[in-house]
């Protein structure tokens, strides 16, 4: 029966092909990992916000996931191919028999689900085991403890975890299907030896070539240097590109003419077996050329990916001090623009005794004509970002706060207020991405014309300071007048708070509830509007919570991603070794027979299997401090102090995980060639 | 009627960019129950000409009718069709499953004709005793000897009792004690239950077996001739 | 010293669950220093275990063998192995060669892993080369040459390394009869001129016409040696025949 012959080609798989269906099984596991996520949420102290984070995590990883079955499908199908491939012989018997096509589906199906479904169980068991460890990673994240330990279970997870990996095998079958249809029955009748096409490359054609690619990426680089994608922004993305698919190009040629070179100095070349080494590497590079090429752009990828979730740097306390200095703040927002009830009277009424939580101030926010467009509109180049800074839509006026209030902030916060001379203005920001360009207009004003009356610029120009906790959006430009009282209209009054050492619990927990009660609530009136105007409150926790959340997430994302990736070029490159191997078995053989120690064998099969893993890496190592530093450059969430240390983080990942495939699979291989003499 | 008529076969292949002639019109006739070896150096084309013979590498050129049937003109269905219930196959490396018993590696083709358990077994059994391995059914072929594992598929290219066996270099990983045996076997067969044999080969101790040689040069037959008897 | 191989009452048992299969049983000869020797004998006899044990590949039961007066049975596998590598050359029925790598680089093996460096390698290779007449395929590979050529860069491997013993297992078997010819006419003319022991292990009479001593064996057993003194080779071959069929004759 097909069915009998299907258990015995399972036997024998699972025993040559272990590192498959390792693969398979880890990659389960994964999957089932971050599916299981949705448990844990009972078990751990979560506020609310956080609670929230983790849902919008949660729904992004769903969003992930379905990249990842498409990887992991192409990643199985691949592998399976490939060891379908060495099997051709086999099948080929089984035609030249008269086995017919269904028998051929049979038995190829009763095989893929057979090592599916083995897989599937032992990767949700394997999954289940590591979910309960993975509490406590969560828990760390979120910088939070574990409450109420309970064995996490969760049916829907595997019902998941189970109906995307039945897709991928459903895939993988119809894959082989077609592949095997395609496959010819000569290979049978002679004992073909392998004819290796040993393609001879001109040195002088590979040094063109090389010397070409690098000579792109070079005026590439110059021209980037020079515009800093400042002017002609998707100009320049669209040379990243370009710069990208030449280094490819590169990678191709480099290898190629190291080979090349190797193999010309002959007194390097032939010691011991290096040359073996050399010429098999080669022989194994060339033959999966194109393979290793997309493996290395994958490991490009992955590295880049997980150095940049790593840096990811809103987790750093600066960040956090710089965009929400106070313990809370309470905006105030006037329906019209006279005083007419102080805000802390207001709160009173509403249960909120604001001056009982600690030390505050209530600063007057001034808006006056004069938009921030009229100010920097000639530093406004064709540049994105600054666009959207200045514009959106609706013009952005220049706010302004009297210097009296402004030394009350700084005296609140303990910072020195600096003095201005009696008609000089003074700007206080928290921007970051359009420093350079307020930098500029500073280096070419001495005054400043707001609504027709004109000021001058204190030396230096600006402070970098918050006058409210804020968000992400660090679009605050404020300018301090020398006035006692200002004469512009003031729609915004700000209450900053900085907590009374013993009671900040309490303040902080009265004050989330209002911040709950006023995120709840939508365009209807909730308990805090009044008739002068509605409140609005921002806490240095809540702002925290948001930006480890965020991190949470990229931290998750970053890493699913790429371990799913580097995962996947790990098996590929171990199966096409271990395939090696076994052709090579009589090759081998024919070496200890002439009189190479076991030792010397060993030592070859291990340096040619090194060679094969570390070509990819290598070639995708530059491609990544290439994209490091355009990512540093462009996005200034990332900061190149913090990307170097995420760099050793993820490379030391990248050499954990393909270094070890790399060690399993020279056991394995040496374990194979030796069982077959 | 002969049963294998072929008729200016020809067959080329590429060979780097430009195209070379393996066969170049051969034409033959066999005649049931005969014993035909094919002999010729290494590159005359003889394997090619098995392969066309059994349907597996499609002609260019040419007729090739076997039992009566036009292979030409099948498409792959009715060529695996064919095979199975006219063809034998004996090859120069065995091509056993590795991961099958005698017994099993025997029932093979018998299972892909959907033959009954019962009969399968009963079937296979026998065609192990006729070639002398009644006592080794249940060894795997890592456990038998070389001349064992041949027997072993002279078994199952018999046992659907086809009109015809092809065989690649039935002895050529065999050393001369043993390759003798399994000519003798597969005389025996051939005397005993008529089937036609067409063996190619290079070693010259087939000679005697055969009722006629056929030499292959250069993808051409050259010459035919009767043995002596 | 003029006996460069001696195999003393050479044993040989395979066995498992208490059955044991004598392979090899009392066998006893000696090769002189640039004798040609060949072993012949049906396939069972034991001439290719005898191969195996003399070259290493395989353990003797019982018995010793020397070469150049080192004894094997006393050698670690670390010793056997240097010892395969310094002092023994193979030809293989096969060819065994790596299809990786060119015919020269094929032959620099030899060298190269007894740790020989250029310019040396290509030297030896050189003169090596010429002498077999294959210099101008030293850049192909395997896969571009035919059997004949295959087989004399494999004799080259052999040869390169000056072993004071060649080995070779049915060499002329995936020949046809011309490279054959050719072939052990190349063994004969370097074993000539260098005096180089050659161990010829074959079924085929005509191989082993070309040797100046034939040994038989029948079921692990010394049956009969023959010398070609001073014989052509159609006459030694003749009486070889004789001899095959009296050996052959007992199991048809």
């Amino acid at each position: 029966m097909v069915k009998q012959l299907a258990i015995r080609n399972l036997k024998r798989s699972i025993q040559d092909y272990r590192i498959y269906l390792f693969t398979f099984t880890f990659s389960i596991t994964i999957v089932y990992l971050f599916q299981s996520l949705v448990n844990q949420q009972t078990s751990i102290a979560l506020s609310q916000n956080q609670l929230g984070l983790m849902n919008t995590i949660l729904r992004a990883l769903e969003g992930v996931n379905i990249f990842v079955v498409i990887a992991f499908s192409a990643l199985l199908a691949g592998a399976n191919g490939f060891l379908l491939k060495r099997r051709q012989q086999e099948f080929a018997i089984y035609y030249a028999l008269g086995m017919k096509q269904h028998q051929v589906a049979q038995l190829l199906a009763l095989e893929t689900f057979g090592t599916g479904v083995i897989a599937l169980i032992l990767g949700i068991i394997l999954g289940v085991a590591i979910s309960q460890i993975m509490i406590l990673m969560t828990a760390q994240l979120f910088q939070t403890t574990v409450i109420n330990y309970q064995f996490l279970f969760s049916w829907i997870a595997i019902l998941k975890t189970s109906v995307y990996f039945l897709i991928i095998i459903i895939g993988i079958f119809l894959l082989n299907y077609w592949q095997l249809k395609r496959y010819r029955i000569t290979s049978l009748l002679k004992n073909k030896q392998k004819t290796y096409e040993l393609k001879r490359v001109l040195q002088q054609r590979l040094v063109l070539e090389w010397s070409g690619a690098t000579l792109l990426i070079l005026s590439g680089y110059f021209f980037l240097q020079s515009t800093w994608f400042s002017k002609y922004f998707f100009v320049s993305i669209i040379v990243s590109l370009c710069m990208i698919l030449t280094c490819i190009w590169l990678n191709i040629t480099s290898v190629k003419l190291v080979f090349q070179l190797l193999i010309r100095s002959k007194y390097h070349y032939l010691k011991q077996l290096r040359f073996v080494t050399i010429r098999t590497s080669w022989q194994q590079i060339n033959e999966h050329l194109w393979s290793i090429v997309g493996m290395s752009l994958l490991i490009v990828s992955a590295w880049s990916i997980l150095t940049l979730s790593f840096s990811y740097r809103h987790t750093s306390e600066a960040v956090i001090q710089t965009i929400a200095p106070y313990d809370a703040t309470i905006v105030f927002h006037s329906y019209e623009s006279d005083k007419v009830a102080s805000p802390v009277d207001l709160l009173l009424e509403k249960g909120v005794d604001v001056k009982a939580l600690g030390d505050i101030t209530m600063t007057n926010i001034y808006t006056t004509e004069t938009t921030l467009n009229d100010l920097l509109a000639e530093y406004n180049m064709a540049n994105a970002s600054l666009y959207t800074f200045f514009d959106h839509g609706a013009p952005s006026f220049l706010r302004v706060i009297t210097y009296d209030d402004y030394v009350n902030i700084a005296q609140l916060l303990g910072i020195e207020p600096i003095r201005t001379r009696g008609h000089e203005v003074l700007f206080l920001t928290n921007m970051d991405d359009m420093l350079p360009v307020f930098e500029d207009y500073l280096q070419t004003h001495e005054t400043i014309d707001i609504d027709g009356q004109r000021y001058g610029i204190r030396e230096d120009g600006y402070i970098k300071l918050g006058i409210e906790n804020e968000d992400f959006s660090r679009q605050m430009l404020i300018a301090v007048v020398p006035e006692r009282e200002a004469k512009w209209p003031q729609y915004t009054t700000v209450l900053n708070v900085m907590y009374d050492q013993k009671k900040s619990m309490q303040a902080e927990q009265l004050l989330d509830e209002m911040y709950q009660t006023l995120i709840n609530f939508d365009e209807k009136q909730n308990q805090y509007d009044t008739q002068y105007g509605s409140f609005s409150v921002l806490t240095k926790q809540h702002v925290s919570e948001q930006v480890i959340g965020e991190t949470a997430l990229v931290v998750y994302i970053g890493m699913y991603s790429s371990i799913i990736i580097l995962l996947a070029c790990a098996t590929l490159l171990s199966l096409h070794q271990l395939t090696f191997v076994i052709e090579r078995k009589s090759e081998y053989q024919t070496l200890l027979d002439i009189g190479s120690s076991k030792k010397q064998m060993y030592q070859q099969l291990k340096k040619q299997m090194i060679v094969y893993f570390i070509v990819p890496v290598l070639l995708a190592f530059p491609q990544v401090l290439a994209i490091l530093w355009l990512m540093v450059k462009l996005a200034l969430e990332i900061e190149a102090g913090s990307t170097m240390i995420s760099l050793a983080v993820s490379t030391g990942i990248i050499i954990l995980i393909i270094g070890g495939y790399c060690i399993v699979s020279i056991q394995s291989g040496w374990r194979m060639f030796m069982k077959q003499k | 009627m002969p049963i294998i008529a072929c008729n200016n076969i020809c067959k080329s292949f590429p060979m780097g960019k430009e195209r070379v002639d393996i066969l170049k019109g051969i034409s033959l006739s066999v005649e049931a129950g005969e014993f035909v070896a094919i002999i010729g150096e290494s590159g005359s084309g003889k394997s090619t000409f098995l392969n066309v013979l059994s349907g597996i590498m499609p002609t260019d050129k040419g007729e090739m009718v076997i039992a009566g049937e036009h292979l030409e003109v099948m498409d792959e269905n009715q060529l695996a069709l064919f095979r199975r219930q006219y063809l034998g196959f004996i090859f120069q490396s065995y091509n056993l499953l590795t991961q099958l018993s005698a017994l099993e590696n025997v029932e093979l083709p018998l299972i892909f004709a959907g033959v009954p358990k019962q009969k399968r077994r009963e079937q296979a059994k026998r065609m192990l005793e006729k070639v002398g391995l009644a006592d080794r059914m249940d060894h795997l072929p890592s456990e038998l000897s070389g001349g064992q594992q041949q027997r072993v598929a002279i078994a199952r290219a018999l046992v659907n009792n086809p009109q015809v066996i092809l065989a690649d270099e039935p002895t050529g990983n065999l050393d001369s004690k043993t390759s003798i045996e399994i000519l003798e076997l597969l005389k025996q067969l051939n005397s005993e239950e008529g089937t036609t044999f067409v063996v190619v080969t290079h070693s010259h101790v087939v000679y005697d077996y055969a009722d006629r040689l056929i030499e292959m040069k250069d993808g051409l037959l050259v010459t035919e001739g009767k043995t002596k008897e | 010293m003029s006996e460069i191989l001696q195999v003393k009452q050479l044993e040989k048992y395979y066995g498992k669950n208490g059955v044991l299969t004598k392979a090899l049983d009392d066998v006893t000869f000696s090769v002189e220093r640039g004798e040609f020797v060949s072993i012949m004998g049906p396939s069972g006899s034991g001439k290719t275990t005898l191969l195996n044990c003399i070259a290493t590949f395989d353990r003797m039961s019982a018995g010793d063998i020397l070469i150049e007066g080192a004894s094997l049975a006393n050698m670690s596998a670390s010793q056997a192995e240097t010892f395969r590598r310094d002092q023994l050359g193979f030809v293989f029925q096969e060819f065994q060669l790596l299809t990786t790598l060119t015919a020269f680089e094929n032959i620099a093996l030899a060298l190269t892993i007894q740790g020989v460096k250029e310019p040396n390698v290509t030297k030896r290779i050189m003169t090596i080369a010429e002498r077999l007449d294959i210099v101008g395929i030293l850049d192909k590979f395997p896969s571009q040459l035919s059997g004949g050529q295959k087989q004399r860069v494999a004799a080259a491997r052999a040869l390169v390394t000056n072993p004071v013993l060649i080995l070779a297992d049915e060499p002329t078997g995936a020949l046809d009869s011309k490279s054959a010819n050719q072939l052990l006419e190349t063994l004969k003319y370097t074993h000539e001129q260098d005096q180089t022991a050659i161990l010829l292990v074959t079924h085929d009479a005509l191989a082993a016409s070309y040797s100046d001593r034939v040994i038989f064996i029948k079921d692990g057993q010394f049956f009969n040696e023959l010398y070609r003194g001073k014989e052509n080779r159609n006459e030694f071959f003749q009486r070889i025949m004789e001899i095959l069929i009296v050996l052959g004759g007992q199991n048809g």
